[in-house]
């Protein structure tokens, strides 16, 4: 019991884990010290961070790596700060949106919690890879569907919450037959 | 002084306590990882998760631990890692060989983790670690179809640090999302025009509820945003009487994310640990403690 203690502790220590060194170094810890009791107690909580338990963390990392395991838990902190939508259009006819009932096209793939993070990344994260292979999985799929179909889009869509302005296309890649490769137009 | 406290403590956590919840947290546990595999079988989905990109697969993220690849290669290794996956969970939930279908499940789901890592999520290692902890436990031996096939007699007791090993988890689950929260947005607990549960159960790419007609029933979302923060900065209540009373709110928010979200077995995960957290509500008494 006293090693799964420790062994969460110092992996996961609820607050450090979102800490990062720079939070109570250089000019930030001068103005925390200025700070009076609050902000000397912040930089002597960092400094047990950087000295005792990030040193012994990075030694137990490998424990979590193997069985894939975690100790730093970071569900859902405060949602979008817009609201993002993916269209999925096949020879300029809109087949699916998210959240629209009426372009349900490959929902039930599309939704599923594995397979969420493709769809969100690529609406949202011009920097992230799965694009390609969301953009692919797109048009290989809506050939099953119509096999003399000629371009495929993906495009992604921005509003401001709620969502009564009409929405802007922030993000765009298209993909064609034969051989399908994602390319992306704008981002 | 040392001594007497130590041995107080040894004996705390070699106190007997009931088994039944672990044998029903062993048995949600796998029926959401079988259940969550079966569906990528069934919307066909297998290929494309657990193909490299330049096979055809989605993703292009290639991980250092993904080492079954190596092993048989790279079109059958997440073939194989599915299967083994489910057998050893549909093993664990029959309760059939339990411990070496951990032990070797947890390891093939692992890599299946890291053959497709957008795809496994916070979910996939609380329920891992669920699993590894389950293994010191005798929750293979009550309601287990071994206990019949084998005319084994069912285990009735278990020893209790494990009762407190997966409470002082679900104690550091909860308090990191609740402390994260509040370092990330202060509005958790503010009176911000769009509250951060609104934008989250709104949102177009994960929830079902739409912007804005939700928009019109916005004091229920800051409402729900508090006691969020209010249920996740105060998990340490598991360890009291008050366990069972602190479940209801975190069931609330599970149940609450189950229909608003499309987070498949998210919820239904965590809940398959709730069964010891609401022992003394659910189960008779029998002289063996809950907690």
């Amino acid at each position: 019991m006293l090693a799964v203690i420790a062994w969460t502790i110092i992996l996961g220590f609820p607050g450090l884990d979102r800490m990062k060194p720079s939070d109570y170094t250089g000019s930030h810890r001068e103005r925390l010290l200025k700070q009076g009791a609050a902000g000397r107690a912040e930089v002597a909580i960092g400094d047990f961070d950087r000295f005792v338990r990030r040193p012994m963390a990075d030694r137990l990392e490998w424990t979590q790596r193997v069985p894939r395991v975690s100790h730093s838990w970071h569900l859902y902190r405060d949602g979008p700060s817009k609201v993002r939508r993916v269209e999925i259009w096949v020879d300029d006819e809109l087949w699916f949106r998210s959240q629209d009932a009426d372009h349900p096209w490959r929902r039930a793939q599309l939704t599923m919690r594995k397979f969420r993070p493709m769809v969100s990344t690529t609406a949202s994260e011009p920097h992230a890879k799965n694009w390609k292979g969301m953009v692919r999985w797109a048009a290989t799929e809506a050939y099953k569907d119509k096999p003399d179909l000629k371009e495929v889009r993906v495009v992604g869509t921005v509003a401001p919450f709620p969502s009564g302005e009409p929405a802007r296309v922030k993000r765009t890649y298209v993909a064609s037959p034969p051989d399908f490769v994602p390319e992306r137009l704008q981002r | 002084m040392i001594a007497r406290l130590w041995n107080r403590w040894v004996d705390h956590c070699d106190r007997d306590v009931d088994v039944r919840p672990l044998a029903l947290m062993r048995i949600f546990v796998s029926l959401c990882i079988l259940g969550d595999l079966v569906r990528v079988l069934q919307l066909g989905l297998l290929d494309d998760f657990y193909l490299r990109y330049a096979d055809g697969g989605l993703s292009g993220i290639e991980e250092y631990w993904w080492f079954l690849d190596d092993v048989v290669g790279r079109e059958s290794a997440g073939f194989l890692a599915y299967g083994v996956t489910v057998t050893c969970a549909a093993l664990i939930l029959l309760g059939i060989g339990v411990r070496p279908a951990i032990l070797v499940g947890v390891l093939f789901y692992a890599q299946l983790g890291h053959g497709y890592p957008p795809g496994d999520r916070a979910i996939d290692r609380i329920l891992r670690l669920m699993l590894i902890f389950l293994f010191f436990t005798p929750a293979h031996q009550k309601w287990a179809l071994a206990n019949v096939l084998f005319k084994r007699e069912a285990a009735v007791k278990a020893k209790g640090w494990i009762y407190d090993a997966v409470k002082w988890f679900l104690i550091v689950v909860y308090l990191c999302a609740g402390i994260g929260k509040l370092m990330n947005n202060a509005d958790w607990m503010g009176l911000g025009k769009f509250s951060p549960l609104y934008r989250i159960l709104t949102d177009p790419l994960a929830s079902n509820l739409d912007p804005n007609w939700w928009y019109g029933l916005h004091p229920l979302f800051r409402f729900g945003s508090w006691a969020t923060i209010i249920i996740e900065l105060t998990p340490i209540l598991l360890l009291t009487r008050f366990c069972p009373h602190w479940a209801v709110g975190g069931f609330l928010i599970h149940f609450g994310i189950a229909v608003t979200m499309n987070l498949g077995m998210f919820s239904w995960g965590m809940l398959a640990m709730y069964p010891m957290l609401f022992a003394p509500w659910i189960f008779d008494d029998r002289g063996l403690p809950f907690r």
